[in-house]
């Protein structure tokens, strides 16, 4: 993806910023009008396919395929986000394609592959996103086994299909891009189900358990970077527990949930310049998260408090085998949305974000203003261009950077001029959808 | 003071009459082995969270995908905006979680469908030919 080139860097004043965004977007503009000009003319012609369900019947079974393609331009005052050069203008794009099919009235099979470009992030490399057979026995008990997304929250399993919510970005205190690949699926089984009342609504669970893919070109790993830390080709080994429980209340449209979950990671390397062989494995790792979502009419509202507490051991990779240092770190994010549909195509939304980070022992000191907390407040009007086409506009006003190990968007790779305690952003985005 | 009463009992009698709404009819396949669904499972059918009926009866659902009768049908029984269902279908199709229901452009198209497939449940507009389909009353 080309870099845009905004002119020179202006304060982050306001008028400088509306400035700033202006030209930064204007640039950003010339470049993403045409790949628009050209998504408008392919996907025209594809309108009716888009509109209709795309599926092929293999000997007698019908096999559904779906998929989509989002991109995005995001201009940011000084700091650079997200592992792009945002504070010059940056496009984004996210894709998938899924194929599934009904083998027998219990067994359903499928597949999905994804694909992401934010920068360093993703780099345009093809993940298997999932795939996974699902066995339902009955309404109560079902069965998964393979690589399946994780129910944790209320969008970790949905996160990257934006034309599905409101907001350009999700809440960043809570669903972090650059850390989507830590939490967002695990190869393994879920045990499932749904347990309906006449007077109690509906319960439905799922119990999880797996392993954690590596992900090169993922945040965990740049926060790594960030702290002077060298990985070994291994990559991070990572597994997780948990269990997701939301209630279907008997008030209508609203739900309430619970998920909570165990994970275990660990790398070894080398830590700035020195070779001595390091290893790392968390001691405890556990996130535990409550939300809920309600629905009346046009309006829609959601909250989610997430709580992330880490402990873990370096330990010296020698005779031994002495434990260097125990680093920790206490997470509590949260968010609360609403969001109104004006009119059949449009709909209008704000959220605001809090994160905030305790370090404990850290690796690298961190100092400064900003750099124990992010808080966002946002803004975005969502239009339904079509039934498989969405625009959204969307801006950030954000205070605080966070910890650099911590990632959560600002990295001092990207910001080597040091990092600024507010930034402004502007997101469009455009998702086309199948 | 007469006039007030009467005045009173007239609004109270207009503001509790339920606003007018399309009449429609849910109508399922005949190995349906019911005669009636509760309200509640037939969410359950249309959000994908019942693959079966109570009696055992394994049913999948069928849609209009759009019109007066599937807005009033997916207001009426799914809690949910015709916007809010199909986003909500795609959460399951892009989780791999569950697959795209069936959705047919008019009333004899999935009175059609409901006829030839197992286990089918569906609903059309109230004036609409159920010939070879059962009727479901909805309690």
């Amino acid at each position: 993806m080309p870099e845009l080139n905004s002119g020179d860097v202006l304060n982050s004043t306001g008028t400088d910023y509306v400035t700033k965004i202006d030209w930064g977007m204007a640039t950003a503009t010339r470049q993403l009008v045409p790949a628009i000009a050209t998504a408008l003319v392919v996907f025209s012609g594809l309108a009716p396919a888009l509109h209709a369900q795309v599926s092929v019947t293999v000997g007698d079974r019908e096999v559904q395929i779906h998929g989509y393609l989002s991109e995005g331009a995001i201009s940011s005052t000084d700091n650079n986000y997200l592992r792009m050069d945002t504070s010059r203008g940056s496009l984004f794009t996210e894709a998938g394609v899924n194929v599934s099919a009904k083998i027998t009235d219990k067994l359903r099979v499928g597949a999905q592959a994804y694909d992401r470009y934010f920068g360093e992030i993703g780099k345009g490399r093809v993940y298997l996103d999932w795939a996974f057979a699902d066995y339902r026995v009955k309404d109560w008990i079902g069965f998964r086994g393979g690589k399946i997304k994780t129910p944790l929250g209320l969008f970790t399993d949905t996160q990257d299909q934006a034309f599905l919510h409101t907001w350009a970005l999700l809440p960043q205190s809570v669903y972090p891009v650059d850390l989507r690949s830590i939490s967002v699926a695990h190869v393994g089984g879920d045990v499932y189900g749904n347990i309906s009342s006449t007077r109690g609504g509906s319960l439905a669970y799922t119990g999880f358990a797996g392993s954690i893919p590596s992900d090169p070109h993922g945040g965990y790993l740049f926060g790594i970077q960030a702290q002077g830390g060298h990985l070994s080709t291994e990559g991070v080994i990572g597994r997780m527990a948990g269990v997701d429980l939301r209630w279907s209340s008997p008030i209508p449209g609203l739900m309430v949930g619970t998920s909570m979950v165990y994970n275990h990671r660990g790398f070894k390397g080398t830590l700035g310049p020195s070779p001595l062989p390091l290893s790392y494995s968390t001691t405890l790792d556990r996130v535990t998260v409550v939300y809920g979502d309600y629905t009346s009419g046009h309006f829609h509202a959601d909250a989610e408090y997430r709580d992330q507490t880490r402990r873990a051991q370096i330990t010296a990779e020698i005779p031994g085998r002495p434990v260097v240092k125990e680093p920790g770190s206490e997470e509590p994010a949260w968010f609360m949305s609403g969001a109104y549909r004006l009119s059949k195509r449009v709909e209008a939304g704000s959220y605001y974000s809090h994160y905030h980070v305790t370090l404990i022992n850290p690796v690298t000191p961190v100092t400064g203003p900003g750099r124990d907390h992010i808080y966002d407040k946002v803004v975005t009007v969502r239009l339904d261009v079509a039934r498989f086409w969405t625009f959204k506009i969307e801006g950030h006003f954000m205070d605080g950077v966070g910890a650099p190990g911590q990632a959560h968007g600002f990295y001092p790779q990207d910001n080597p001029q040091g990092l600024e305690p507010a930034t402004r952003m502007l997101v469009f985005r455009t998702s086309l959808f199948f | 003071m007469k006039l007030a009463q009467t005045f009173l009992s007239a609004l109270i009698f207009v503001t509790a009459s339920p606003a007018p709404v399309s009449a429609i009819k849910v109508i399922a396949h005949t190995s349906v082995n019911v005669s009636q669904v509760s309200r509640d499972d037939l969410k359950g059918v249309f959000l994908e969270t019942r693959t079966s009926l109570p009696d055992g009866s394994r049913v999948e659902p069928v849609l209009l995908k759009s019109g007066e009768a599937h807005d009033t049908f997916v207001k009426q029984y799914t809690g949910k905006t015709t916007a809010g269902l199909e986003s909500y279908y795609r959460s399951l199709v892009f989780t791999g979680k569950g697959a795209m229901p069936k959705m047919l452009n008019s009333d004899a198209e999935v009175v059609a469908y409901v006829k030839r497939t197992r286990g089918a449940i569906g609903y059309v507009s109230d004036g609409a030919s159920t010939d070879g389909v059962k009727i479901l009353d909805v309690k």
